[in-house]
């Protein structure tokens, strides 16, 4: 027989048990040698007692007690620790041994395989083998679990504590300062130990800041994800000294680079600083993070020596998605400053284009600012992935964290000019795509109005948060109304899918180009500027075109667009996803971004506003159609049960009908009958009586002439006689009747359970009808609206991107 | 109670017991390396068993040993603290002393044999007052 390998690779690569034994001693040896120190320390701190004598003698004499016990107890900890791994080394060895044998066994039974031909013998020798090495597996795994567990069960013996006193030899101030830093740079941090975090830092001195960064190099480029307040970073930053500031520039510009109210030279300083580092190979990085940490430092090189400087003025360089925000131009000193917000699938690995874009909005505001602005590319916030591996984006919740995030660089970059020139500049917010459902919910949170929103190519904002532009905290324009403005592309397919598809997410989003949302709508066609140039139109979602191929079809009726929709959720829109070269909503020439242009820098008289997009007809006509297609089913189940309700009511009728006719035919025959032996009866009486009277008057007539006697006696005769017959006639009669209404009676039940029979007969055929048709359209109903609604919903659910703020 | 503080000896015993806390700085981090090269031996085949010591080394190990090095160092600096607050005011004690001694004219030069011990008896402690 041939031989079929035996898989052992499971027990393959396991420790070695001498090893692990040996390093697991270790431990608990390094740290009785920790615990040493303090009983060393314990021991001479005894020798106090006849040195120092005072009323708190006491509390003096025993304070080293604590640390001795404390320490005896890390051993404790430690000899956990040791066991754990030495009982998983003996399990380890135990296995290995076993392992040793049957991996002989295993040798000795391929040599007897050869001479075996009875597959049946062949098993009998191999099945053992092959069990044998799926328990060593199974053993391996549970010594690994027990192991685990065993390690799991260690805790803390102490309770976090603060050096009360200037640490002397030992790095407390760091060790301190570390456990901080690592608690508020977790991803489930919370706002206190953040906080906690900033107070540390701001009590330290500059050479502690310096030796912490030396100490714990991670701070110097890792920090909180999430922010405080922007008041809160501002009096953080502003209760620092100079020297303070500068050792957090220089030895943890993750902080200086991220904390409002430091100048935004500083912010760039300190953020080009971390990205150098991260650059440099110091720190562990993946290649998603390299490539993005490069995108950025090309980002931040002006294309050309007269073009505006670069500035990092924002950057997190932690998980796989870095962000960053990139200004062209000097913050500190502009007098408009636009933030535009990135979209759906935006990532710090594309900062290059994102930064271009903003280029190209600069240079679109030059003829209205003469070169006094700034904008910012903000990739900001952990933007979702797109259709189909990600349905993320029908979701709301990176787009709360996010708006959360911009809210407070928002208020900060008020606050911060402020403070620093006391010149608030014009502060404008462009948003694109799903960033605009990430802008609205900064901006029903900002303390400051910001003076002017542009929203293209929407992906749907919150409407329980802003259902309205007047919901948003930004100021009116020249026109009175509120400076929300938004324009989405005839072209752009993608948008109104989105807010289509939100449906399927936790928040059925609304379009800020409806006409019930009120923003100012402003066009995306072709067009001409104000002085006659022509402009392009958008022919897709993206900023940038790049786009060469086919253009998509754009569709002009309601099956198209439905068609459109249904491979959009499968991810099927071919051409969904591109805009043509030159067509993108923020390439130069564009009605798009001269209309973006003229928003932001408040130039905005003549502009021709309108109140609802084209598209938005589109969504609302497809929402219908969808409410309707759900509807069908029970459309469908409602129309059967009219349809059998009536179909039982006319077979009720018509049997009703059918008993009425039983039974009066049955009275009828029955009122005949009656009829009839009633004048037989009187007919029979009458004739009698008259035959009767007739006798008596002929016997009277003829016996007048004999005795009285015999007159009475053949009057008495004669009239029993007649009575006789009268009776007679009347018991014949009646019995006649009895005999009729019994028939008759009999008639009529037997009518009357015919109806009934028929009557249940067909109630039940109906009801059985009428279930079996309620089963098959409920099943046909569940099945289309599961098809149309929760399928979607369960597609939507489990595509949704990792988490990674 | 007394106040008797031996002030030299106290600061040789705790300048001898910072040195001694000095020595747990490099024995946290042996011990931090030994789980480490544990942890590293097992990455990969025994991951579950890594990632556990991993977690148990930064935060219970090092935040345990941390704590108890500033319990000890608090114990220390804090003492010394009140011994130097101590001397401090002994030193008080003893100029404002002489400048009272000073001060009084009416007992005139010192007698033969100088002035007796007792003016400058200011308890039974041993006092050693540094400079």
């Amino acid at each position: 027989m041939k031989w079929i390998p035996i898989d052992v690779s499971a027990t393959a690569n396991m420790p070695d048990e001498s090893t692990l034994t040996t390093r697991a001693a270790a431990i608990e040896t390094k740290t009785k040698a920790f615990s040493g120190h303090f009983t060393d320390l314990h021991t001479a701190w005894n020798g106090l007692s006849g040195l120092y004598q005072a009323p708190a003698q006491q509390q003096v004499l025993t304070a080293m007690n604590t640390p001795k016990t404390a320490a005896e107890d890390i051993v404790d900890s430690s000899t956990s620790i040791k066991n754990a791994l030495q009982d998983f080394a003996t399990a380890v060895g135990d296995i290995q041994a076993k392992r040793t044998t049957l991996v002989g066994d295993i040798a000795d039974a391929k040599t007897q395989f050869d001479a075996i031909l009875d597959p049946q013998v062949g098993r009998l020798i191999r099945d053992p083998l092959v069990k044998r090495a799926a328990n060593l597996a199974t053993e391996y795994t549970t010594a690994q679990q027990t192991c685990v567990t065993a390690l799991k069960a260690v805790d803390r013996v102490t309770t976090d504590v603060t050096s009360h006193y200037a640490p002397g030899i030992l790095d407390l101030v760091s060790n301190d300062a570390e456990r901080l830093q690592r608690a508020a740079s977790g991803q489930d941090s919370t706002p206190a130990q953040i906080r906690a975090y900033y107070a540390y830092l701001g009590k330290m001195s500059p050479d502690e800041i310096t030796t912490f960064a030396k100490e714990y190099p991670e701070a110097m480029v890792y920090g909180p994800r999430n922010s405080m307040p922007a008041r809160e970073q501002v009096d953080f930053w502003t209760g620092l000294s100079p020297a303070q500031q500068s050792a957090l520039i220089t030895s943890l510009p993750i902080i200086a680079g991220n904390t409002e109210g430091a100048t935004y030279a500083q912010r760039a300083e300190s953020n080009e600083r971390v990205l150098r580092m991260m650059l440099d190979g110091r720190f562990p990085t993946t290649a998603a993070q390299d490539k993005a940490y490069q995108a950025i430092a090309n980002s931040l090189v002006a294309p050309t020596a007269s073009d505006p400087d670069r500035h990092l003025i924002s950057f997190d360089p932690s998980t796989d998605k870095p962000l960053a925000g990139v200004s062209i131009g000097n913050v500190d000193g502009a007098s408009q400053v636009t933030i535009n917000a990135s979209g759906i699938t935006s990532k710090t690995q594309g900062m290059e284009g994102e930064v271009e874009n903003a280029q190209a909005l600069w240079d679109a505001q030059l003829p209205y600012t003469g070169g006094t602005h700034s904008v910012i590319a903000w990739i900001g916030y952990d933007s979702p992935g797109g259709f189909p591996a990600s349905t993320e984006v029908n979701y709301t919740d990176k787009a709360r964290v996010g708006g959360a995030e911009l809210a407070t660089q928002l208020d900060g970059m008020h606050l911060t000019r402020a403070l620093n020139d006391g010149n608030v500049p014009r502060i404008n917010v462009g948003a694109h795509s799903y960033g605009t459902t990430m802008a609205a919910y900064a901006l029903t949170q900002t303390e400051f109005d910001v003076d002017s929103v542009y929203f293209y190519g929407s992906a749907g904002l919150d409407p329980q948060v802003a259902d309205s532009a007047d919901d948003l905290h930004v100021k009116d324009a020249d026109n009175g109304r509120p400076a929300v403005y938004a324009t989405q592309a005839m072209g752009d397919l993608v948008a109104p899918g989105g807010i289509f598809s939100s449906q399927f997410g936790d928040v059925a989003r609304i379009s800020p180009t409806d006409d019930a949302f009120g923003a100012q709508v402003l066009d995306a066609e072709e067009s001409v500027d104000e002085y006659g140039r022509p402009l392009k139109a958008t022919t897709g979602h993206s900023g940038h075109g790049t786009y060469d191929g086919q253009p998509l079809s754009v569709p002009h009726n309601q099956v198209e667009l439905a068609k459109f929709l249904f491979d959009y959720a499968k991810g099927e829109a071919i051409g969904a996803y591109d805009t043509e070269t030159g067509h993108g909503y923020l390439d130069r020439d564009t009605t798009s971004l001269h209309h973006y242009a003229r928003v932001a820098s408040g130039n905005t008289s003549g502009l021709e506003i309108t109140d609802q997009a084209a598209t938005d007809d589109f969504v609302e006509s497809s929402t219908e159609r969808l409410n309707r297609l759900m509807a069908a089913p029970g459309e469908l189940v409602d129309g059967g049960q009219r349809t059998f309700n009536s179909a039982t009511d006319g077979t009720q009728s018509g049997l009703n009908a059918l008993q009425d006719s039983f039974v009066g035919t049955a009275n009828s025959a029955f009122d005949g009958g009656q009829n009839l032996f009633s004048s037989a009866t009187k007919g029979g009486q009458s004739f009698l009586s008259h035959a009767a009277n007739g006798g008596f008057d002929f016997v009277q007539d003829h016996v007048g002439l004999g005795d009285n006697d015999t007159i009475d006696s053949l009057q008495e005769g004669a009239s029993d006689a007649g009575n006789g017959l009268v009776d007679g006639t009347r018991d014949l009669a009646n019995g006649g009747l009895d005999l009729v209404q019994g028939g008759g009676n009999t008639v009529a039940d037997g009518a009357a359970d015919l109806r009934n029979f028929l009557i249940d007969d067909q109630q039940e055929s109906v009801n059985n009808n009428i279930d079996s048709g309620q089963k098959l359209v409920g099943v046909v109903a569940d099945s289309t609206q599961r098809t149309a609604e929760y399928g979607l919903r369960e597609y939507s659910a489990t595509h949704r991107d990792e988490p990674t703020r | 109670m007394a106040w008797i503080v031996d002030v030299a000896a106290v600061k040789t015993l705790l300048s001898s017991a910072e040195g001694t806390l000095e020595l747990t700085e490099p024995a946290k981090d042996a011990v931090n390396t030994a789980v480490e090269t544990v942890e590293t031996s097992l990455a990969g085949e025994c991951e579950g068993i890594a990632t556990a010591l991993s977690t148990l080394r930064t935060d219970v190990l090092v935040n345990d040993m941390t704590d108890t090095m500033t319990r000890g160092n608090n114990a220390i600096q804090g003492t010394g603290e009140s011994v130097r607050a101590f001397q401090t005011m002994d030193a008080e004690m003893r100029d404002r002393a002489q400048s009272m001694s000073a001060s009084v004219p009416v007992y005139g030069p010192p007698a033969p044999g100088g002035v007796p011990s007792s003016m400058f008896n200011f308890g039974t402690r041993n006092r050693t007052v540094e400079s």
